[in-house]
């Protein structure tokens, strides 16, 4: 496909102006920098960023872009883990943030109509006024923007019991490379045009198009939870527990686990008192109507846990016993910057019962490459963020990181998982991607890119090259 | 690179760039750049410290615009402290560039010379205020409402005798009254003052009142704040217990300069000893009982904010709320967000005036919500801010420093 | 044409390949060269290659193949694919071939313990690839969500005749695009499942149903909306007028409402009491409390095979207007299609906000529900709804749009358009 000629620098950032206004388009050095990174290693620079206001506008822009063949990739608040915003070759970086108005809430009917740029944790706050929450809440939720949440499809500690962003989007409106507008999906479920097309937007990492709009659902918050926190002599009596509560018929909101060198780096963070010789710390939460059958779990999960010979056991009574319960799990990955000042955050995901065999292979690999990995996971999913700890200027070392990367996820992928639970692929892991889908499918991936933008305009090279 | 950035570069590195600060940081949340946000800022004091961009102009805002509320480092998973970065970024700017634009370094250095500072908030009071009243529109300037922003021809000092005795005193204290106060709220002081007579103590008014040196330290003036801290401890260092009434000056003889005096062996003892008898306001005042003595007739509602200075660097958070509600028939209200930055945050609020309106918007919008009929907090700097916050939303809610909510209920 | 048959019959058994009295297989008026019947994946790739090759339309079904376009293709029945090929208890998942009734399917894994929701979409015939084919969002998604989220990985024959495999075991999966949950409503149009991985939960630990007779079926939708104001979300909520409501309570005269609950024991005991409350508040005549898991499965059962009989039925829109507005809603489908109680049939799936209502003009009400449903905040479901929309709104543009990108799907898949010939956007 013939390229178009690069404009001149200021027709480009002149049309933008036109376009979305003065305030709306940063361009300078030292700006340009500030867009060049995201939560990776991983850097470019991009030649103007915009600020759109308005599906009119993201359509002018687009089909300015199109017409002058610059490139656009989409970002919102930078967050991502897999260098999906990371700004490509002759690009502009379309930023959501400033679309940002609630459009409406519909309580009763379950629904709220929102643009890109609004924050997860602002829906939150407002919902939580009326007893209404929504649901995913992937941890960087007080930072990341709805835009970026659906783009990467984000999980969070709430999945195993409520699932993922993709399950509480009801519909879309974005902006194709051809400029033009769809409205798809409705207020509800049945409303998908015959091709459930918010489901293949959802997780497409902004190669498919610009969402301008989303309706998501929201849900009354449950009346009653219970928080419990567990620390084991090893990770293997952890993943019994998960396995026996789940095999118990209780489907909890959270089981988070925590091993022995993060539990570590946040004793050192916080001195709250964790037992610093635990191979493992548990945290299980359960909710749901407030009729006493929360109670009659969480005695089932004491008995349970109980047979896996924890060194301690807590129930949390009060909120400020389920807050010191998190604390742990909240400085986390923080907390291992005060071992090195890099870290590789991964997202491998296993099948549950794979778990030992996981968090062996994580240490075996830490081994191989005499590297400090530390294992954070969201349990019941099977989702490990092994952090890699490093130091980004030692360059052996930096390698090392790199392989230690590429063999984690093939130990994943050989015990029937995944490369990327809920991070996305981006850029950071798409060399990676032919090792976990054959040709075939890697076909059918580039058979959606085409039918979406076939000029490959929309983030172009991101997951895979058309 | 410079040898400052050198000594903070690994903290700058430790940075991940996972963005959790973005919720927190004031700044970012009015426009959504990613240069005003903590990850941006330090990301860009590593670049300049890396040769990968110039100190220009665009640097300089990224900086300078900080409101170093603090409430980054919280957020912060791997502990970046941000706005002590920005400090040491400021710093180095300066003394690579000296302090830019004009104005910036007339208002900080006619904080060092009495004569001066008197006349910049006499500006506002006597010709320039007036002016601009005449001014249709111009009622706000630059976020400020110009009708009500008090301001005194007439210092505090010089409307009070130096010793206010009272019979038998408990305790003798010097009052550090501080620029603002001094100044502008000068029926605050004079709260402050009753207040800590009604209990017991005897205040002397020191005739010099240097400033504390904040202004100066925060952009990166550190010679300048290093003379005033000098002056600050040649006249109230012969007092057992020096206190004051501004969170920001509190802050500063407290914990910021000692960390000044960090590399000085000969003086930094000294500057330590002075620090540990500086008191908050509500730090004495709730050590000194005098709840009993609180009267009030009409029940009212009331809020609290925490200005930055009090809740992230002295960690002052429980006194002032549990004077308020000592007051009878005072029903305290906590506001969403109290411990949030109101946007004053020094110059700022009179350099990134846009941005700084923006978030006392978000300061009063959470006061309004509250239900409260008076917000209470302890720095006139939040004062200033907050009052015109409230006065663009068209609320009457009255802002009174801690200490006028008490000296209401003590009885003459 | 007889030469692919004769093909087929070399590749597949001559048993397996059915030319005459096809009548069984099919529904619609149109007549296949053949139904061939395939026992593997590798038989269906062989079917759609040979088809692909000869340029011969191919449709697929668990027991019966829609024939719309079909003359002289090939109806591939996979009622031989109908094992269960591995249960994972450990994972909750099960590996599951495509012809297996889903019916058969859900009480299979209840008899290990194990749930799987999503309802049979006609529970005579439907397969469980015809469950994430139609991917018709059921009256339990409130609570379980749609079909879409128990799929978890498949094998998919590509229009080419190449086997595409995605997915894994794990519930959470975000690399590459998710073409998992996508393929769930595609109705074969870009591939042909001989192999799906489902999601399980384990299976309730105590579940209950209140059935009732009402004056009339907005009796009906105004209990369910007191129930919601009690902030008690059961997993279906759902009525419909007497006649199909038969099948779940003999002698109903009005309207018979089926509210199904699956909570813990408390909650469950609890949950009940409240709901036949608010029914008998809401004028219900007879109403039940059932708890026997025989008399249970046998009241669901009934509730299935109403469900069938509105799904199977042409004549009929189906629109949503959001769950605090199914009363509305209802009054509004009076307005157009006449009184309610006299109709065919009217089905609320009160949760969701979903009004199915029988009519002699599917096609002109359509249009008319859409109006009513739009000020209602909602709309007509599926296509159809989306091009009513557009049209309200005068923006065919948009509408033009959307069917342009599901072409260009189809074709990126499909280039020669030989996969169900019978769907048309």
């Amino acid at each position: 496909m013939a390229v178009a000629q690069k404009t001149d620098q200021d027709t480009l950032v002149e049309a933008l102006i036109n376009i979305a206004g003065e305030q709306d388009v940063v361009t300078g050095r030292v700006a340009m920098y500030a867009y060049g990174y995201d939560a990776t290693l991983l850097f470019g620079v991009p030649r103007a960023v915009v600020f759109p206001e308005s599906t009119q506008e993201v359509v002018d822009i687009v089909n300015y872009c199109r017409a002058t063949g610059v490139n656009i990739v989409p970002r919102g608040a930078g967050t991502n883990e897999s260098g999906g915003t990371i700004p490509v070759d002759n690009c502009i970086i379309m930023n959501c943030c400033r679309m940002k108005k609630v459009l409406e809430v519909d309580l009763d009917n379950y629904v709220a109509i929102i643009e890109p740029g609004v924050v997860n944790y602002d829906i939150q706050e407002m919902l939580a006024k009326y007893g209404y929450y929504y649901p995913p809440d992937p941890a960087s939720y007080k930072a990341s923007t709805m835009g970026g949440n659906v783009g990467e499809c984000s999980g969070g500690p709430k999945c195993f019991k409520y699932g993922v962003t993709r399950d509480y989007i009801y519909g879309m409106e974005f902006v194709t490379s051809d400029g033009k507008v769809r409205w798809v999906g409705g207020r509800d479920f049945c409303s998908e045009p015959f091709y459930d097309l918010t489901r293949i937007m959802c997780g497409s990492e902004g190669t498919l198009g610009y969402m301008t709009k989303f309706a998501i659902r929201i849900e009354p918050i449950p009346a009653a939870k219970r928080t419990m926190l567990a620390f084991y002599n090893e990770p293997v009596d952890a993943a019994q527990s998960v396995a026996d509560i789940v095999a118990a018929g209780i489907v909890p909101t959270t089981l988070e686990m925590m091993d022995n060198l993060i539990i570590n780096t946040a004793e050192d963070a916080t001195g709250a008192g964790l037992p610093r010789d635990a191979g493992a710390m548990l945290i299980i939460e359960v909710d749901g109507p407030a009729y006493g059958d929360l109670d009659d779990q969480v005695k089932t999960i004491t008995e349970v846990v109980k047979k896996a010979k924890p060194k301690q056991f807590k129930i949390a009574t009060t909120a400020a016993e389920v807050d010191a319960c998190w604390l742990a799990r909240r400085v986390a990955i923080g907390s291992v910057a005060h071992r090195a000042p890099s870290y590789s955050m991964q997202d491998i995901t296993v099948p549950r019962s794979k778990f030992p065999q996981a968090v062996a292979g994580i240490v075996q690999t830490s081994k191989d490459y005499d590297l400090d990995i530390g294992i954070l996971a969201h349990a019941g999913d099977g989702n490990f963020h092994p952090l890699v700890l490093f130091d980004q200027r030692n360059k052996e070392q930096s390698e090392r990181v790199h392989k230690a990367e590429a063999a984690l996820v093939k130990m994943a992928l050989d015990l029937g998982g995944t490369m990327s639970g809920e991070h996305g692929v981006g850029l950071l892991k798409k060399p990676l991607l032919p090792n976990e889908y054959e040709p075939v499918t890697m076909g059918a991936f580039r058979n959606i890119k085409r039918a979406f933008d076939p000029i490959n305009r929309m983030n172009p090279t991101k997951i895979f090259d058309l | 690179m410079g040898d400052i950035l050198a000594e903070i570069y690994e903290k700058l590195n430790t940075c991940g760039r996972c963005g959790f600060c973005h919720g927190a940081c004031k700044t970012y949340k009015k426009d959504g750049a990613e240069f005003f946000v903590a990850r941006g800022r330090v990301q860009l004091i590593k670049a300049l410290a890396d040769g990968k961009i110039e100190d220009d102009h665009d640097y300089e805002n990224v900086i300078n615009s900080c409101l170093l509320c603090g409430e980054c480092a919280i957020a912060c998973p791997s502990g970046v402290k941000t706005h002590e970065l920005v400090l040491a970024a400021r710093r180095d700017y300066k003394l690579k560039k000296g302090i830019r634009p004009f104005l910036k370094s007339l208002i900080l250095s006619s904080m060092t010379k009495p004569g001066r500072l008197k006349f910049v908030f006499n500006f506002f009071d006597g010709f320039g205020k007036n002016a601009m009243r005449r001014l249709d529109g111009m009622q706000f300037f630059r976020g400020i409402d110009m009708y009500t922003m008090p301001s005194s021809n007439n210092p505090f000092v010089a409307q009070v005798p130096e010793v206010v005795s009272v019979s038998a005193p408990k305790k003798r204290v010097a009052f550090f009254v501080g620029c603002f106060m001094n100044y502008a709220f000068v029926s605050s002081a004079h709260s402050v003052v009753k207040v800590l007579t009604k209990a017991g103590c005897e205040v002397t008014v020191p005739r010099d009142q240097p400033c504390c040196g904040l202004p100066q330290y925060v952009y990166g003036d550190f010679e300048a704040a290093r003379a005033q801290a000098k002056k600050v401890i040649a006249t109230f260092g012969k007092y057992d217990t020096v206190v004051t009434a501004c969170g920001s000056c509190a802050s500063m003889l407290k914990k910021e300069m000692v960390e000044l005096f960090h590399d000085d062996p000969s003086y930094l003892p000294t500057v330590k000893a002075f620090a540990a008898k500086v008191f908050e306001f509500s730090e004495l005042v709730s050590t000194l009982g005098i709840e009993d003595k609180l009267h009030s007739d009409s029940p009212q509602i009331v809020t609290y904010h925490d200005p930055c200075h009090l809740v992230r660097y002295l960690k002052v958070t429980d006194e002032p709320r549990k004077l308020l509600k000592s007051v009878p028939r005072l029903q305290y209200n906590e506001m969403f967000e109290a411990n949030r930055c109101c946007g004053a945050a020094g110059l700022v609020m009179a350099f990134y005036q846009e941005l700084s309106t923006k978030i006392t918007a978000d300061k009063a919008a959470n006061i309004i919500g509250s239900g409260a009929e008076t917000v209470a907090t302890s720095c006139p700097a939040c004062m200033l801010k907050i009052n015109s916050g409230l006065k663009l939303k068209g609320s009457k809610v009255p802002v009174k420093h801690v200490a006028d909510v008490l000296a209401e209920a003590l009885r003459d | 044409m007889s030469q692919i048959v004769e093909q087929l019959k070399s590749v597949l058994g001559a048993e397996n390949v059915v030319t005459k009295d096809m009548a069984k297989y099919l529904r619609g008026g149109e007549q296949p060269a053949a139904v061939v019947c395939p026992g593997t994946g590798e038989d269906v790739a062989a079917i759609v290659k040979a088809a692909a090759e000869a340029g011969v339309k191919v449709n697929v079904g668990g027991r019966v193949v829609e024939t719309a376009g079909l003359a002289g293709g090939i109806a591939v029945v996979t009622q031989r694919m109908n094992q269960i090929l591995e249960i994972d208890k450990d994972n909750l998942t099960c590996w599951v071939q495509p012809g297996m009734l889903h019916k058969d399917f859900c009480d299979s894994l209840l008899k290990e313990g194990l749930y799987f929701p999503p309802e049979p979409y006609a529970v005579g015939t439907s397969s469980v690839a015809g469950c994430f084919g139609v991917g018709d969002p059921d009256s339990k998604s409130f609570r379980y969500m749609p079909p879409r989220t128990y799929i978890i990985a498949y094998e998919m024959v590509l229009p080419t005749g190449e086997t595409m495999k995605i997915g894994t075991k794990c519930i959470k999966c975000v690399s590459g695009l998710d073409l998992i949950h996508f393929i769930s409503g595609t109705r074969a149009t870009l591939g042909i499942l001989t192999k799906i991985l489902t999601k399980l939960l384990p299976a309730p630990v105590c579940k209950s149903a209140v059935v009732a007779d009402l004056p009339n079926i907005s009796a009906a939708a105004k209990a369910f909306l007191a129930i919601q104001k009690r902030r008690l979300f059961v997993v279906r909520e759902n009525a419909i007028t007497a006649k199909l409501g038969q099948n779940i309570l003999s002698g109903a005269k009005g309207a018979v409402a089926f509210v199904d609950i699956e909570e813990f024991p408390k909650a469950n005991v609890e949950y009940a009491k409240i709901v036949e409350a608010e029914l008998k508040i809401a004028g219900a005549t007879t109403t039940k409390i059932i708890t026997d898991p025989k008399e249970y499965a046998a009241t669901e059962l009934g509730w299935l095979k109403a469900r069938e009989a509105v799904n199977l039925n042409a004549n009929k829109v189906r629109f949503t207007v959001g769950a605090s507005n199914v009363v509305k809603g209802l009054d509004a489908a009076q307005g157009v299609v006449g009184p309610l109680n006299e109709n065919e049939f009217t089905l609320i799936e009160a949760q969701l906000g979903k009004i199915t209502v029988a009519t002699a003009n599917p096609d002109a009400d359509a249009v008319k529900l859409n109006n009513a449903a739009m000020k209602l905040g909602g709309n007509v479901s599926g296509l159809l709804g989306s091009k009513l929309r557009c049209d309200e709104y005068s923006d065919t543009a948009m509408f033009d749009s959307i069917t342009q990108l599901l072409h260009n799907i189809r074709k990126e898949f499909d280039p020669k358009g030989i996969l169900a010939p019978g769907v048309k956007f």
